[in-house]
């Protein structure tokens, strides 16, 4: 089973997505840029559905910064999750290297299709 | 938008409180999960449908292959299922036909033909893995049965191409056995062909007797062209001569025993009889019932006519065309036994030249034949009607007189015999007078049998001539000269 990690700083949407895509996938959680870094270099999942805006020492587009800067992590699928209205962070991400894109609320058919796409 | 979302405008910058912020964007992604519940739900009906229809038709389908499958499992005609080469990959038990069906599978359809029909099978092949259609018309092939090289089952082939994606997969088969078919038709083309080139002639009718068709050697025969006849009954051709009980018999022997055969006299178109030899035999139904009549006729004309001559060349005296020996004895077999059924008599008499060896020496045998003719005809006019005159050889004749008993009959008709031969004869520059011995024997009183009869009336001559010739002597029964006495006798003029 390949692993998904779901990087947001509330919890009941990670909850949401565990419950969208956990029967075909193993989820991992983080509320937090710091605590999904460690994560992602620890169990290196296949795929990051990351928020852009957290709080915290670092946000979305700093993760994305790190994943796509070190080399041993170059194959991670990035699906970024922006604010509805953020075009600015959209336009950095995906020039920073993210691989899809969702504006909040996101449809979790859109999600999962996503996610297969990429995973493919 | 959420209700829960509180915009607050300070210096055009949305600002949010922390709670209600986490709270709306909960409440906005849960309303956005139902709107996608929504459409997923909507997709998952529209799937069922989908797949109802699709079940069904496919349980109608399903339906069909079974339908078809059954037709093909009880169907008279062969049904096989080759690879794309012809190997034999399935078939129904109407293949038993060809060999057992185990024997079949894994068979080359090739290798069961005739070869005659081998070329055929290739290029129908070739043709279907060229990716050409099959063959509209039905294709006749020739195969040995049980692999026998001499007994075919000769089937007209229906042949389908099976394809996946254009590519030739298989072939399906369907062969209706058409061999007797073929056979009845072989059989009435060879029957055709006798009955068109025999030479008795063949006329074929309806059960009412109308004649649906009949050959050229009818028409060679009859006179009548097949134009004339088809359509008519035959009795067109009657001469007229067989009364109504020939032709009764001749239906009672059909009723009977569905045949007859005999000698028939019919009339040409020219009018002239022929005598032919008919059979004729009748086509029935599984039930009896007469579906035609079937006559077969030769001519007989040639053969009666020589036959007849024949007769006549046996049976008559070459010189002067009266009977001869054998046929004056058949007559009188048949006179003896008349009268003897009747209770009847007649008279035997033997003529005899006088000194006819003179005649022969004197004018020689030229004149002594003519005069033996003159005699003929003057003995031939001198009898009645019934009588007989032949002639026995040299210049000896004997008259069968039917019905006389009486010696006053007899003396009238001798008399009648004696001044005919009276008569000076005049031939060839010669005048000569001849003159008869004449005995007679009557039956029964003289003898019950020809040879007693003719013998006794010999006798009666020999008594004649002793009398000076040209004289009729009676035979008496005291003569009998078995000890070579010649006692004398009865005589006339």
């Amino acid at each position: 089973m390949k692993k998904i990690l779901v990087v947001d700083d509330h919890s009941d949407i990670r909850k949401l997505i565990r419950i969208t895509i956990g029967n075909a996938y193993e989820v991992l959680e983080a509320e937090d840029g710091v605590t999904a870094l460690q994560i992602i270099r620890h169990h290196q999942p296949a795929l990051i559905v990351l928020d852009i805006m957290m709080p915290g020492e670092m946000d979305g587009l700093q993760v994305l910064d790190a994943v796509r800067g070190d080399a041993a992590l170059k194959d991670t699928q990035v699906i970024m999750v922006t604010a509805r209205g953020q075009a600015k962070d959209y336009e950095t991400g995906m020039s920073r290297g993210a691989n899809a894109y969702l504006i909040k609320p996101f449809s979790p058919i859109q999600l999962v299709n996503s996610i297969k796409e990429l995973l493919q | 938008m959420s209700a829960d979302e509180l915009e607050l405008p300070a210096g055009g910058q949305t600002l949010r409180l922390p709670g209600a912020s986490r709270d709306a964007a909960l409440h906005d992604q849960l309303y956005r999960y139902a709107q996608d519940m929504q459409e997923l739900l909507r997709n998952q009906n529209e799937l069922e449908q989908r797949y109802r229809a699709l079940r069904e038709s496919y349980e109608s389908i399903a339906e069909g292959g079974k339908v078809i499958e059954g037709l093909i499992h009880s169907s008279r005609d062969i049904y096989l299922m080759t690879d794309r080469a012809g190997t034999i990959l399935q078939c129904n038990p109407s293949a038993g036909a060809i060999a057992p069906v185990p024997r079949l599978l894994g068979v080359c359809l090739g290798d069961l033909l005739a070869p005659s029909h081998l070329e055929g099978f290739r290029l129908l092949i070739e043709r279907l893995e060229g990716g050409g259609a099959a063959p509209a018309e039905e294709l006749e092939l020739h195969i040995r049965r049980q692999g026998s090289e001499t007994e075919l089952l000769i089937v007209a082939a229906g042949v389908m191409p099976a394809r996946v994606g254009g590519d030739l997969r298989g072939i399906h088969w369907m062969l209706r056995d058409v061999t007797r078919v073929r056979e009845a038709e072989f059989e009435s083309e060879i029957s055709s062909l006798v009955i068109s080139n025999a030479t008795e002639g063949v006329i074929i009718t309806d059960c009412g007797g109308n004649i649906l068709a009949v050959n050229p050697a009818f028409t060679r025969i009859t006179g009548y062209s097949a134009e004339e006849a088809v359509g008519r009954n035959p009795r067109f051709l009657k001469s007229g001569l067989h009364d109504k009980s020939f032709y009764d018999q001749m239906w009672r022997a059909m009723r009977t025993e569905g045949r007859w055969q005999g000698q028939v006299t019919n009339r040409k178109k020219s009018g002239e009889t022929y005598v032919e030899w008919m059979a004729l035999t009748c086509a029935q139904d599984s039930e009896g019932r007469v579906l035609s009549y079937v006559c077969v006729f030769s001519d007989l004309s040639l053969l009666v006519q020589a036959e007849r001559r024949l007769f006549h060349l046996t049976h008559h005296d070459a010189l002067t065309q009266l009977p001869n020996r054998e046929l004056l004895q058949d007559r009188l077999r048949q006179m003896i036994g008349l009268a003897r059924r009747r209770g009847e008599s007649f008279a035997l008499m033997c003529v005899d030249i006088d000194r006819f060896t003179q005649i022969n020496k004197t004018l020689g045998h030229p004149v002594g034949d003519m005069a033996l003719r003159e005699v003929a005809s003057r003995l031939t006019e001198s009898i009645r009607t019934g009588d007989t005159v032949a002639r026995l050889g040299g210049d000896q004749f004997v008259i069968l007189a039917p019905g006389l008993g009486r010696e006053s009959d007899i003396a009238l008709v001798v008399d009648k015999i004696v001044n005919a031969l009276l008569v000076p004869m005049s031939i060839d520059g010669h005048d000569f007078n001849i003159g008869a011995s004449i005995g007679c024997a009557l039956y029964p009183d003289h003898g019950e049998d020809e040879d007693t009869l003719l013998r006794h009336a010999d006798i009666a001559i020999g008594q004649a001539r002793r009398s000076g010739g040209n004289a009729y002597a009676m035979f008496r029964p005291a003569e009998k000269p078995a000890d070579g006495a010649v006692p004398g006798g009865g005589s006339g003029e």
